[in-house]
C-alpha cells in the first residue's frame, strides 16, 4: 500500500517535471500578459498611449457608462453594449452557419471510403495554409459591389442595381463562418469518424424515421465533438478583428474592433484593457455553460 | 529533426546576412511609397528597405510611441512633428549628412512646425477634399455638406477616410471655426452634425483609391493624390474642394530617436531629396513634393491635373492645419472616439 | 443478419450535397481571387489581362510582407521549441494514471485556445512593449517566445491523442529487457509516437504562420 503510494507519488513528480517547459513557457509568455492586461486596466491613461502608474477606475467606469464630452451628464454607455451585443449575436450566428454546413461536410467525410478519407480532409485543411488577410480578401471579392455574387445576380436579371452586402453585418458574417468553417468540420470529423454505424441500423430496425435517426441517435453520440466545435468557432469568432474591420468597413464594430480602436486612435489603454477583461470573462462564462451542458448527459465524459 | 534546426539556422544566418549589408525600416501610410524609387535606392545603396503601413497619424504615433517599435523612419503629417518632438521620439537631424537638403524648395525650408528642418525633410503635400463619382451624383462637388448632410443620391454610399484632424477640422471650417478650436459652442455644432451624419456613411475606411476605382464608393473624404489615381482608372471621379475651407497637409520624413539604422536612414533621406528620386514618389502617390526642379521629372499629366493644381477660386479656402494644444486633442479624440464606435 | 434496405444507412437526406456546397465555397472565393489579382489594372475588379504585377505591389503590404522570411524563420523556431515542450509533456501527463495537480496542467496548456485573438494580442502589444523598453532588446527571441507558447497546445492535443492510443507493451518489453529509461523513449517510444510529433509539429507551424 505504501509503496503504491510513494509509486504514485513520483508518477505527479515525473508528470510535473515533464511538463515544466510548456508551463514555463506558457505562464511566462501566456498567461503573464494576461495578467498585465488586468493591471492596465486599473491604471491611469497616458497622453497618446500606455498608462500612468496611478491607480484610477476610469478605464473600467468607460466600460458600462460615458460621460457627455459638453455637459458632463453619466449616462449607460449604450454604444458600447450594443458592440457587445452585435459580437454575440454574430458569433453565435457563425456557429450555428458553420454547424448546418460542417455536420454533413464532416459526415460526408467520415463515409469516404477509407483511402479517399485523408485527401478530403486534406481538402478542408488546405485553406488554412492561406493568410487569414488573403482569405478575407477572397471573400471582399465575392461580396463587393462588383464582386462575383452582385455579377451573377445582375447577368441573370435578378436584380438591376447591386445590393449592398459589403459593409453590412452579413458580410462579416459571411466572412467569418467562411474563415472558421475548418474549425468546426475537423472535430466533427474525429468524433463521428469513431462512430459505430451498427447503431443506425439499429435505429431503423426499430422504424425509426431518418430524421428521428439524427436526432436521437446521431447527434447524442457525436455531442463532444459538437461541443468541441462550437467551442472551437464561438472563441475565435468572439475575438475576431481583422475579418470584421475589413468586412465592417470600421463602422460596424465588434469587441475585437472597439478593443483596436483604444489602442490605436482612441489612444486609452485602460479602457482597451479593461474591454479585454470583459471579453475573457463572457469567454470563461460560456466554457462554463458549455462544460456543464456537456457534462450533464455524459456523466463519464 | 536535424536536418530541419539545420535548414533553419541557414535560414536565420542569410537573414543576419542580409542585416549586415544594411536594412533600413520605413513606417509610412500604406499605398504611398513608389515601389520603383525603392528598388532604385536598393540598387544603388545595396540597402534593403522594410516597409510597413499605417492608417492614420494617431497609429503611428501610438505605435511608436509604446517604444522599441524597431522602426529607423517615420513620415508624420506636419500637424503632428511637433508632437513626436515633444514627446522626445525624434532625432535632431545632422544636415552635414544631408547634402542634397539644399534641393528642398524655397517655401519648405523654414516652416512653422519644424523650424529650421530640424527634424524633418518634405515627403509629399497636398489637400483633403471630397472625391466625387459623377455618375452617382452630379451636383456640386465643392463643398463639405457632401459628407455632413449627404444628398439622397449619396446616403449609405459614401465613405469617410479614418484621420481625425482631417475630417474633424473640415467640419469645424464648415461651422466656421478654425482648425484647433475649443470653442465648445463649434464644436458641439460639429459632433452634433457628424454623429447625425454617420448613419448615413457606408464605411469609414482606409484604402479609398482601389474603391473609388471600382465604383464600390460613390463618393468619399479624401486626399487628392488618391483621388487622381482613382480618376486616372475611372474617369467619371471627379475631385472637390469644399468652398468652406479644407485642410492642407505636409507629411515629413523623420528619423525617429531610437532607430538602429542610422547611416542607412541619412542615405535615405539623401536619397529622396534627389529631384529626379522625389518626382518618382509624387509620380506613384501622386502628390506634389517638396522639392525643387522635381516638377522636371514629373509625369506630364500631373501638371496639368485638377487635382494638384488648386483652381483659384478654391486656393483661399485651403487651410494648413497646425498642431493643437493638449486640451484640443483630448477634446477631439473625445469627439473622434464616440464617432469611431 | 441485417435486413436489406433500399437505401444507404450511411447516407443521410441532403448532407452530400451540403458538403459539396461546403467544398464549393471554400474554394470559389480563392479561386476568384487568384483570377482576379492576376489582372494588371491598379483596381483587383477590372479585367487588364494576367500579370504579376499585383502580387509585387502586394509585397510592399505589411501584411503579405508578414507572410515571407521573417514568419517563417518565426514559425520554424515556434514550432520546434512549442513541440519539444509538448510532446514533453504529453509524456508527463498521460498513461501514468492520474496525479495531483493534473487539471491545472491541463488548464495551463489549453490556455491560449481560451484567449480570444486580441485579448492575445492585446497582451503580448503591453507586455513586449514594456519588456522592450525595459531591455532595449528589439529581435525576433520575443516573437518566438510568444508563438511557442500559442502554439503549444496545439501541438499537444494530437501527440497526447496518439499517446493514449499506443500500446504501452513495447516498452514494458524493452524494459524488461533492461534498456534505459532513455533507451525505450529513444528506440520505442519516440518512434512510435512520431505520426503525432510531426502533425502536431505542423499544426504548430500553421498556426505561427497564421498569428
Amino acid at each position: 500500500m505504501k509503496k503504491q503510494h510513494r509509486q504514485q507519488r513520483s508518477k505527479g513528480a515525473n508528470g510535473w517535471l515533464l511538463s515544466t517547459p510548456a508551463l514555463l513557457l506558457l505562464v511566462f509568455a501566456a498567461s503573464g500578459p494576461l495578467l498585465i492586461v488586468a493591471l492596465y486596466s486599473v491604471l491611469e491613461k497616458g497622453d497618446y498611449s500606455g498608462v500612468r502608474w496611478i491607480l484610477s477606475g476610469d478605464g473600467w467606469f468607460r466600460v458600462l457608462f460615458e460621460r457627455d464630452i459638453f455637459d458632463q451628464t453619466v449616462s449607460l454607455a449604450d454604444a458600447n453594449l450594443s458592440i457587445f451585443w452585435r459580437s454575440v449575436k454574430l458569433s453565435i450566428a457563425t456557429t450555428l452557419v458553420t454547424f448546418v454546413l460542417g455536420l454533413p461536410t464532416a459526415w460526408f467525410i467520415a463515409t469516404r471510403p477509407a483511402r479517399v478519407r485523408a485527401f478530403w480532409l486534406f481538402l478542408i485543411t488546405i485553406p488554412f495554409w492561406t493568410n487569414l488577410l488573403i482569405r478575407t480578401f477572397a471573400i471582399m471579392e465575392v461580396v463587393r459591389n462588383e464582386g462575383i455574387v452582385n455579377t451573377a445576380l445582375m447577368k441573370a436579371g435578378l436584380i438591376s442595381a447591386p445590393i449592398q452586402i459589403m459593409y453590412t453585418d452579413t458580410a462579416v458574417l459571411i466572412g467569418m463562418a467562411y474563415v472558421y468553417l475548418p474549425l468546426m468540420v475537423l472535430p466533427l470529423f474525429a468524433a463521428i469518424d469513431r462512430f459505430d454505424f451498427r447503431l443506425i441500423e439499429a435505429g431503423y430496425d426499430l422504424y425509426a424515421s431518418r430524421w428521428q435517426v439524427l436526432r436521437g441517435v446521431i447527434l447524442p453520440i457525436i455531442k463532444p465533438g459538437i461541443i468541441a466545435g462550437f467551442i472551437l468557432v464561438f472563441i475565435p469568432s468572439l475575438g475576431a478583428y481583422v475579418t470584421p474591420r475589413l468586412l465592417g468597413g470600421g463602422k460596424n464594430m465588434m469587441i475585437g474592433n472597439f478593443i483596436e480602436l483604444q489602442f490605436g486612435q482612441g489612444q486609452n489603454w485602460p479602457l482597451g484593457a479593461a474591454l479585454s477583461t470583459v471579453l475573457l470573462l463572457i469567454v470563461l462564462v460560456s466554457r462554463v455553460i458549455y462544460t456543464r451542458a456537456s457534462s450533464r448527459d455524459n456523466p463519464h465524459g | 529533426m536535424k536536418t530541419y534546426l539545420i535548414a533553419t539556422t541557414a535560414l536565420l544566418g542569410s537573414t543576419f546576412a542580409a542585416m549586415a549589408e544594411g536594412q533600413l525600416n520605413l513606417y509610412n501610410w500604406g499605398n504611398y511609397t513608389s515601389p520603383e524609387m525603392i528598388a532604385k535606392f536598393t540598387e544603388q545603396t545595396g540597402i534593403a528597405v522594410t516597409i510597413a503601413d499605417y492608417d492614420s497619424n494617431t497609429t503611428a504615433l501610438t505605435k511608436v510611441e509604446a517604444g522599441a517599435s524597431g522602426f529607423d523612419l517615420v513620415v508624420p503629417s506636419a500637424n503632428y512633428i511637433p508632437v513626436y518632438v515633444r514627446q522626445g521620439l525624434l532625432a535632431e537631424l545632422d544636415h552635414a549628412k544631408i547634402p542634397n537638403i539644399s534641393n528642398i524648395a524655397a517655401e519648405w525650408k523654414d516652416v512653422p512646425w519644424d523650424p529650421g528642418r530640424a527634424h524633418s525633410v518634405p515627403w509629399q503635400w497636398g489637400s483633403v477634399g471630397i472625391a466625387v463619382n459623377t455618375s452617382v451624383y452630379d451636383g456640386d462637388p465643392n463643398t463639405s455638406e457632401l459628407f455632413l448632410d449627404p444628398p439622397e443620391e449619396l446616403v449609405g454610399k459614401i465613405n469617410i477616410v479614418p484621420e481625425m484632424n482631417d475630417v474633424l477640422n473640415m467640419a469645424i471650417f464648415n461651422a466656421g471655426g478654425e482648425a484647433c478650436t475649443e470653442d465648445l459652442t463649434i464644436l458641439r455644432t460639429v459632433r452634433d452634425r457628424l454623429m447625425a451624419a454617420r448613419p448615413k456613411w457606408l464605411s469609414m475606411d482606409y484604402g479609398t483609391t482601389d474603391k473609388l476605382s471600382s465604383g464600390d464608393y460613390a463618393a468619399s473624404v479624401n486626399w487628392n493624390g488618391s483621388t487622381m489615381r482613382a480618376r486616372v482608372n475611372n474617369p467619371d471621379v471627379v475631385y472637390g474642394y469644399p468652398k468652406e475651407g479644407y485642410p492642407l497637409f505636409m507629411d515629413s520624413v523623420a528619423l525617429l530617436a531610437d532607430a538602429r539604422n542610422v547611416d542607412e536612414a541619412y542615405q535615405f533621406i539623401n536619397f529622396i531629396l534627389e529631384p529626379e528620386n522625389a518626382a518618382m514618389i509624387s509620380g506613384f502617390a501622386r502628390y506634389a513634393d517638396g522639392v525643387a526642379g522635381s516638377d522636371k521629372f514629373m509625369p506630364e499629366d500631373m501638371k496639368t491635373a485638377p487635382e494638384i493644381v488648386t483652381p483659384k477660386e478654391f486656393a483661399a479656402a485651403g487651410h494648413f492645419l497646425p498642431t493643437c494644444d493638449q486640451s484640443a486633442v483630448d477634446l477631439y479624440t473625445a469627439i473622434w472616439t464616440e464617432l469611431l464606435k | 443478419m441485417a435486413k436489406a434496405r433500399s437505401f444507404d444507412v450511411r447516407t443521410l437526406p441532403g448532407f452530400t450535397a451540403i458538403a459539396i456546397l461546403s467544398f464549393v465555397l471554400l474554394y470559389a472565393p480563392i479561386l476568384t481571387l487568384v483570377v482576379y489579382s492576376f489582372n494588371g489594372g491598379n483596381s483587383v475588379n477590372q479585367w487588364g489581362g494576367f500579370s504579376l504585377e499585383w502580387y509585387v505591389v502586394a509585397f510592399n503590404n505589411e501584411a503579405v510582407q508578414d507572410a515571407t522570411a521573417r514568419s517563417l524563420i518565426i514559425a520554424l523556431w515556434a514550432s520546434v521549441i512549442s513541440t519539444t515542450a509538448a510532446t514533453m509533456a504529453a509524456l508527463g501527463t498521460t498513461r501514468r494514471g492520474r496525479f495531483k495537480g493534473q487539471t491545472v496542467i491541463y488548464i495551463i496548456i489549453n490556455q491560449p485556445l481560451m484567449v480570444p485573438e486580441i485579448v492575445t494580442a492585446v497582451a503580448l502589444l503591453i507586455f513586449f512593449s514594456t519588456v522592450k523598453v525595459a531591455t532595449g532588446y528589439t529581435g525576433l527571441g520575443y516573437l518566438i517566445l510568444a508563438h511557442s507558447a500559442f502554439c503549444i497546445p496545439f501541438a499537444y492535443l494530437p501527440i497526447r491523442a496518439r499517446l493514449e492510443g499506443m500500446d504501452t507493451a513495447m516498452e514494458t518489453a524493452a524494459a524488461d529487457l533492461y534498456a534505459t529509461p532513455w533507451q525505450t523513449f529513444r528506440y520505442i517510444t519516440l518512434p512510435l509516437l512520431m505520426p503525432g510529433v510531426i502533425a502536431g509539429a505542423m499544426l504548430a507551424f500553421i498556426i505561427s504562420l497564421e498569428t
